[in-house]
């Protein structure tokens, strides 16, 4: 069986992944799939943690359907947003909407 | 059913959400049709009626993952009468400019379902199902508003940030479950409070900390204000400024007060540092605003600084300070932007477009005059009474320092507040046209001023729910 802190380790490098080009990427869309890099990174947190911390009362895993299905809401709504933006601006990049700075 | 019966204002507020959605789905939903937020409000009504009956039942139900106390009643009321005087508001501004009414109101009672889950959730799962069920309906809301591009833009920000705030607020929750082996927070407080907790519980409580930071105006974590201010419909603004802090408040009183207080040694310090740096920021970079939607942005950073001020002071006057704030400056932030949504001028909040108002529209001046200088502190306002309830708690918990220095800074805040009252009361008009408004703005209105007045004149019933609530806060 893999150990414990491999998964951590993955789960931890995928966040610092996530977090670091969510904030420096400037395509929109681009940032969103960040975002989804770091909630990916809680699911494997959670499940680990549940597999071997908590097996009986696999609460993590029922945090991570949670998780998945807010995450596709969140994306849906993100991705809606985008289609307006682009129809209004013709482009996905952040730097173009004046209104994002700072 | 006793549990089913504690979750019925809830119930009735997402029933009626539902009501409204699926009304829109078989009807043209004329773009001049307001029945939607009527609708919208008597059910308000009613779960406020449902909301009133639950106080003093203090319970713990469904297998220790939801709590209905008088603190979780008081703040399930703060969302009510928030999403309340905004449906009543609200048509006035959205139906000129094509917004379906019926979508609007539909997300408002979502939010505010949302909002009253939140302050009940006593696990990780509810807590941040209820967050998210507030957020996702904020975003929409902010972005629509057919032919305008600004709207959309503020909204994208907001959720690109609102989903970082999230990710980080869930990494640390899954740390805090990989270290106690539990969602459920009192067992958190259990496992925290037995010996010394490890450092990567400090990590987890401060990732914690930063992804309701966002949602409560702490800075570093406050960048979308302005901005999402400024772009977003002045009725979304007045939900979300008065409803959403409200709520995420009562997570951080019920997470940072009871679950983390075997890490009170290393929360304290950095809470107290950024309250201070918050009042700090808030205050004084709304002194050059020019815009009064911006201006009202940081000035809501500035009130959060002193709610967490009272967090951070703890206790019972601590906590029942906050409740008090909340519900005060809930009232006082929703005049103030009814104001600004009931005439067409100043959806963009340029401060020149407020000149002459009084002249214009004297009622509408008064109100914002009333809530400014509520916002501002001034007696016998309920904005005054609350900054003294933050203020008395913070050098009860023997902050007099920090005391000194909010006041301090609360003072340069008169005067930006008064800068609006004088162009609105001393500068000549643009145009000398009088300004006319809905009846619903007129209702929510009236109901915002005698909020702000009665509260102020008599805090005492209030100040005393909130004491008592504040002594139930243990779970």
């Amino acid at each position: 069986m893999v150990a414990l802190p491999c998964y951590l380790g993955i789960s931890t490098l995928l966040f610092v992944i996530g977090l670091f080009g969510a904030l420096t990427k400037r395509n929109a869309i681009v940032v969103l799939m960040c975002i989804e890099l770091m909630l990916n990174a809680v699911n494997i947190n959670l499940v680990t943690f549940s597999r071997f911390i908590d097996p009986q009362a696999l609460l993590g895993q029922l945090f991570v359907i949670f998780t998945i299905a807010v995450a596709a809401a969140e994306v849906a709504v993100g991705l809606a947003i985008i289609i307006v933006l682009n129809r209004y601006r013709d482009t996905v990049n952040l730097d173009d909407f004046t209104w994002l700075k700072g | 059913m006793m549990s089913v019966g504690l979750l019925l204002p809830e119930i009735i507020v997402g029933a009626a959400g539902l009501i409204v959605l699926i009304e829109r789905l078989f009807s043209k939903g004329e773009p001049g049709r307001k029945d939607a937020a009527w609708f919208g409000a008597a059910a308000v009504l009613v779960a406020l009626f449902a909301t009133f009956k639950l106080f003093g039942t203090n319970v713990t139900a469904f297998y220790g993952s939801y709590r209905v106390d008088d603190l979780a009643v008081f703040f399930k009321i703060v969302a009510l009468a928030a999403a309340g005087l905004t449906l009543l508001f609200a048509p006035d501004f959205l139906a000129p400019r094509g917004v379906k009414t019926g979508d609007f109101t539909a997300l408002v009672l979502f939010a505010a379902g949302g909002m009253m889950l939140l302050p009940s959730a006593l696990d990780f799962i509810t807590l941040f199902i209820s967050l998210e069920l507030i957020s996702i309906s904020f975003y929409v809301m902010i972005a629509m508003q057919r032919g305008e591009v600004r709207p959309a833009e503020a909204g994208l920000k907001y959720l690109l940030l609102s989903g970082m705030a999230s990710a980080i607020l869930l990494y640390g929750m899954s740390l805090i479950y990989g270290l106690t082996g539990s969602t459920y927070l009192a067992a958190i407080r259990q496992a925290l409070s037995a010996g010394e907790p490890p450092i990567l519980a400090g990590i987890a409580c401060l990732m914690i900390l930063a992804g309701l930071g966002f949602k409560i105006y702490l800075v570093p974590f406050h960048m979308w204000a302005p901005d999402v201010y400024e772009g977003a419909s002045s009725p979304t603004v007045a939900f979300l400024a008065s409803g959403s802090s409200a709520a995420a408040l009562a997570a951080v009183l019920r997470l940072f007060g009871e679950s983390f207080a075997g890490l009170a040694g290393l929360w304290v310090p950095i809470l107290l540092i950024m309250a201070v740096i918050t009042v700090a920021v808030g205050n004084i970079v709304a002194l050059p605003q020019t815009n009064v939607k911006r201006l009202l942005a940081y000035s809501s950073i500035a009130h959060a600084g002193y709610i967490l001020l009272a967090i951070v002071a703890g206790g019972r006057s601590g906590t029942a300070a906050v409740m008090y704030y909340s519900l005060l400056y809930a009232f006082s932030v929703v005049a103030a932007f009814g104001v600004i949504s009931a005439f067409a001028e100043t959806s963009g909040g340029d401060i020149r477009s407020f000149a002459g108002l009084a002249r214009r529209a004297p009622f509408l001046a008064f109100v914002m005059m009333v809530a400014l200088a509520s916002l501002a502190g001034i007696p016998p306002l309920a904005g005054f009474m609350a900054k003294f309830a933050v203020f008395a708690a913070a050098v009860q918990a023997g902050y007099i320092m920090v005391a000194g220095i909010a006041l301090l800074l609360s003072v340069i805040s008169i005067f930006y507040y008064f800068q609006v009252i004088k162009v609105m009361y001393v500068e000549e008009p643009a145009e000398a046209t009088p300004i006319t408004f809905g009846l619903g703005t007129y209702a929510a209105l009236l109901l915002g001023l005698a909020g702000i007045i009665m509260l102020g004149v008599v805090p005492g019933p209030l100040m005393h729910i909130a004491q008592v609530a504040a002594g139930f806060a243990r779970f």
